[in-house]
């Protein structure tokens, strides 16, 4: 049973699902829907797509708890294989923040600008690593750019559809090249930004960023796939 | 939302087809006939004990779960009004969440809550039963207790510094049924 998103606009459809936006009970919606995935048996599709719906739930909930802002969520749709959540209304992503900064300045103009961004990245991402929460897709798309009534700076972390809950050095260490990476690719000056990130996310993660920084050297010198060989 | 004369009434979820009005009273002096009724099923409705309501739009989320746990039959207590005051509750524990979240016999605060089809809300016939007097649900900000919602919530100081206590309160009903906190 799955009924049309009434009033509801497509934003964008990827691999394992599409995203809707619209209005629901009242709010600016975001409604992400998963793809029934004919090949598989149906008994373990749904069970397959339950647990990621449950798992990516849990992560947004979990996030606010260890201080980091996510989507509201309005409702969850097992049977219709949806999740309902809060549209960041006036928000951009860093990627295009960054981008418009770099439009029309020098360097330095645009540093000034982009430096108190990237401090509050990594402090959002420390926090998340300090409560175990593993995000598994930390792009600058996935990161919201807003302020809030007082202009300050607000992130809102989103697309928690490949994170999970653990204590594992080398899945934060991939965490941080795979952000490495993303603005390595976002603009070539964007690399200045991650040394700010890491003095932030030391800050907010103390008592383990001695072993993930280790690590993220680690992955970084090898990729992010560890070597099948031998 | 749409506001007649105190009543706020919310659209649910589309699948459901239904609508959840709400209206709140003050200086109630017959709670307990009130609550005989809701309980014996006379009066189709839940009532909700307005201390421990942020805002409006916390029952309209626990109200839109119910009537979508009642569309694909997997509601878990007897009727989509008890089902409502469950959602309300992060526990797991049902008579536990009915009694923290319905009312006491001696309270003169309650918020009333139908679920009903469009243009088909019950809440002038409950109105007419209830002797108190009907207020604004602004006046919500006024009576519920702060504190409270945050310990029955669970909610950390570090949370409300990034989220709104509504929004932790919302997010944590929509996820109640997986999520310990």
């Amino acid at each position: 049973m799955s009924s049309e998103l009434e009033g509801f606009e497509m934003m964008k459809q990827g691999a394992e699902g599409r995203l809707f936006r619209g209005a629901y009970l009242g709010k600016p919606t975001v409604v992400k829907e998963r793809f029934k995935k004919m090949y598989r048996h149906p008994d373990l599709d749904e069970h397959l797509t339950k647990d990621r719906i449950k798992a990516e739930a849990r992560a947004i909930v979990r996030s606010k708890a260890a201080g980091v802002r996510t989507p509201c969520l309005y409702h969850v749709d097992f049977n219709q294989r949806r999740l309902y959540m809060e549209d960041i209304v006036g928000s951009v992503t860093v990627k295009k923040f960054i981008k418009d900064s770099l439009i029309g300045c020098s360097d330095e103009e645009a540093m000034v600008k982009i430096k108190p961004v990237a401090y509050e990245i990594g402090s959002i991402i420390g926090r998340l690593h300090a409560h175990h929460i593993i995000h598994g897709d930390l792009t600058t798309s996935n990161i919201l750019y807003s302020l809030s009534e007082s202009s300050k700076i607000v992130l809102t972390l989103i697309d928690f559809g490949l994170s999970h809950i653990d204590n594992s050095a080398e899945d934060k260490g991939v965490d941080l090249y795979v952000l490495e990476r993303a603005l390595l690719s976002t603009h070539s000056n964007a690399d200045k930004m991650f040394p700010i990130i890491l003095q932030a996310y030391k800050k907010a993660n103390s008592q383990e960023s001695k072993t993930i920084l280790a690590k993220f050297e680690e992955v970084r010198a090898r990729g992010r796939k560890r070597t099948m060989v031998g | 939302m749409g506001e007649v004369t105190n009543i706020v009434t919310e659209k649910l979820d589309p699948t459901s087809g239904l609508y959840v009005s709400m209206a709140l009273f003050r200086n109630v002096k017959n709670s307990k006939v009130i609550k005989d009724k809701v309980v014996s099923g006379a009066l189709q409705c839940s009532i909700i004990k307005p201390s421990l309501i942020a805002h409006p739009f916390q029952v309209v989320v626990a109200a839109n779960k119910a009537a979508a746990s009642q569309v694909f039959g997997s509601m878990v207590t007897k009727s989509i009004y008890t089902e409502l005051l469950f959602n309300l509750s992060i526990s797991k524990n049902i008579s536990q969440s009915l009694m923290k979240f319905g009312i006491n016999e001696s309270d003169q605060d309650i918020l009333v809550a139908t679920i009903h089809a469009e243009d088909a809300s019950n809440m002038s016939e409950i109105m007419v039963q209830v002797e108190g007097q009907v207020v604004p649900l602004t006046d919500l900000q006024n009576i519920c207790d702060f504190n409270l919602l945050r310990k029955s919530y669970k909610i950390s100081e570090d949370e409300l510094k990034v989220t709104s206590l509504l929004d932790s309160i919302v997010s944590r009903i929509a996820t109640s049924d997986f999520v310990s906190h």
